[in-house]
């Protein structure tokens, strides 16, 4: 399976999933496709040969955010159908200068360009930890610190709704 | 014939025959729990279709397939549909990793007993059982109707809760054995199994066990006393037969975990072949199943998440610092 | 083909069996829907809306099982190396580990793990 094919079908899936997230109008619906678009998201990671990012991926993205945001409907205790269009020309905007702008960034990165399109087979996890801890010390300790905050918000932001 | 095509048809074989187990399992698992806990209530459990019951299952199975397929007025369709199939396919996905035994050299070619050899494969488990909770939370959501609408919630409150003891719990034998993979943990065992440097990681580890398959202390998805089926109350026939696959196949894959990981997988005496070991070992975690379902009361899930999170979560979180201490300074680490 | 092709596979195959035991229970099953039967259970009792709502804390805690999912999963590539990364490593991972530690302290002292 050496081939861009396998590479056409993932972005087909993946496009094709996140149009159905944004255009549902039942947001558990809009849940379901988004589960969908981080499953193939993480096979396309894996057909860049990264399996830990794209395992990782699925754990913290399907398992975790996915069911935070369920979690967050479910918290309101309705079933809420949410209008979009009055945020659509908006949206449309950002994601054009998004687009111009990746496809600027890519545009002079030769590694872009010859892609083995096929599926991972070994694991990186071991690499990654030797290039984390040796090369990315001080990114790995700002994460830390950037979770540590992002836990203080949320149990300022829980313990101020309650009062 | 090529190596390629060779390949591919070894991986078919070995996928069936994992399809070919795990369905005879689940079959007799039925069986099985229901004599049990019959003898543990002072019944005597499924006794007439066939040899003390033996072709109950086989009539449970046909019951199924032929059973009328009510889908409610109001559900939402898709979710309907997919959310038994979703549950399914995600337990069997994860099974695709156990190693059965050591990998066999069988006319020159090495041939690995798990479908899917994955270097990083317990990493790949973890989040196919991950998703496997989208099934029940899907299938609650599905209609509008009071009941499985709680039993989602408290799978949500639930998988919130057991899913990051359960994977720091395995963090420690993976930190021991250096590798995310299940072949190379269960050889790193050959000396001492891993449950006896990490005690308690393991009963971490077995408490959250619980959790993932929703099993009766934890079954709070589907508490058919207070909820009536949970998540399940609408569905019919097979579709509701495919929610008690999963729960098997999730119930066999984690028991599996649970020797690989702490009792030495297939490692055994040599007067038995290895897969015969592994699956002894893996029989004490079924009937432990079992046992706990004859046993145990319900936990309200506020109590199930203090649990997890007041007691469970500081605990493997210390126990992974010093689990890498032992490592680096190599105290009662024998290895 | 080797590794997770075998399990993109796998997935399909699996996918085309379960969806395909569906289906065929629902063409080999008896139709019979009538208005009572397709009515929830108990009587088609009214559908829940509005009700049932959660605490906020429950949010709270998901909150804070994302984050420490991926703290964990930062620790992975430290524990596949632990012995060759040697004592700095395990130095560094104790800093990230303790760090977050701290404010999972943080949350217990406010009171926010805490149940009424």
């Amino acid at each position: 399976m050496n081939s861009p094919i396998l590479f056409y079908l993932l972005a087909f899936l993946l496009i094709g999933s996140s149009l159905m997230v944004v255009l549902s109008k039942d947001i558990y619906r809009a849940s379901f496709w988004l589960v969908g678009f981080f499953l193939f998201f993480a096979g396309l990671l894996l057909t860049l040969h990264a399996p830990f990012l794209a395992l990782t991926e699925i754990i913290v993205y399907s398992g975790a955010i996915a069911v935070m945001i369920i979690f967050a409907v479910m918290l309101t205790g309705k079933y809420a159908n949410f209008e979009l269009s009055g945020y659509s020309i908006a949206g449309v905007l950002i994601a054009a200068i998004f687009i111009i702008e990746i496809m600027l960034i890519i545009k002079d990165v030769p590694e872009f360009k010859n892609f083995a399109f096929a599926f991972a087979s070994g694991s990186n996890a071991r690499a990654v930890g030797i290039s984390l801890f040796s090369g990315y010390l001080f990114p790995f300790e700002i994460t830390a610190i950037l979770l540590l905050v992002a836990l203080f918000g949320a149990v300022v932001l829980a313990k101020r709704r309650k009062q | 014939m090529s190596d390629a095509v060779i390949g591919a048809l070894i991986f078919l074989v070995k996928f069936f025959l994992l399809f070919a187990i795990i369905s005879v399992f689940v079959l007799y698992a039925t069986w099985y729990e229901r004599k049990v806990i019959g003898h543990m209530q002072q019944r005597i459990g499924p006794k007439r279709v066939g040899w003390h019951g033996l072709l109950q299952p086989v009539a449970d199975m046909i019951k199924a397939f032929f059973k009328e397929d009510s889908i409610p007025r109001d559900a939402d369709k898709l979710f309907f549909w997919s959310a038994p199939v979703i549950g399914t396919v995600f337990a069997m996905m994860a099974a695709l990793a156990i190693p059965f035994g050591p990998p066999l050299v069988l006319f020159g070619r090495h041939i690995t007993l798990d479908v899917v050899h994955l270097p990083s494969g317990i990493l790949y488990m973890l989040a196919m059982l991950s998703l496997v909770s989208f099934g029940v939370i899907f299938a609650g959501l599905s209609t509008k109707s009071k009941y499985p609408i709680i039993g989602a919630q408290r799978e949500v409150a639930q998988v919130i809760s057991y899913e990051l003891i359960l994977a720091t719990a395995l963090l420690n034998p993976v930190i021991m054995a250096g590798s995310l993979d299940l072949t190379k943990i269960v050889d790193a065992q050959s000396h001492l199994w891993f449950i006896f440097y990490q005690p308690v990681a393991f009963v971490c580890f077995l408490i959250s066990m619980f959790a993932v398959s929703a099993r009766v202390p934890f079954d709070l998805p589907e508490a058919e006393n207070e909820l009536v089926a949970g998540f399940m109350t609408e569905f019919t026939g097979m579709k509701f037969s495919l929610f008690y696959f999963a729960q098997y196949v999730v119930i066999f894959t984690v028991s599996m975990l649970a020797v690989i990981f702490f009792f030495g997988g297939w490692l055994g005496p040599s007067f038995l072949p290895p897969v015969a070991w592994l699956f002894i070992k893996w029989a004490f975690f079924i009937f432990l199943y079992t046992w706990s379902w004859g046993t145990f009361p319900r936990y309200r899930y506020d109590q199930l998440m203090n649990i997890s999170w007041l007691i469970l979560l500081p605990i493997v979180i210390i126990n992974i610092l010093w689990t890498g201490f032992a490592i680096q300074f190599g105290l009662p680490y024998l290895h | 083909m080797s590794g997770y092709g075998e399990v993109m596979v796998a997935f399909i195959l699996f996918s085309v069996i379960f969806a395909g035991m569906v289906i065929m229970s629902r063409m080999l099953a008896p139709k019979n829907p009538y208005k009572e039967k397709l009515d929830l259970y108990e009587c088609g009792s009214p559908i829940l809306q509005g009700g049932y709502k959660m605490d906020i804390k429950y949010y709270l805690l998901a909150i804070m099982f994302t984050l420490f999912d991926i703290e964990i999963l930062f620790v992975v590539p430290w524990s596949v190396y632990a012995r060759g990364l040697g004592i700095i490593g395990f130095i560094e991972v104790s800093v990230f580990i303790i760090l977050l530690f701290a404010g999972y302290i943080y949350a217990y002292v406010k009171g926010a793990l805490k149940w009424q």
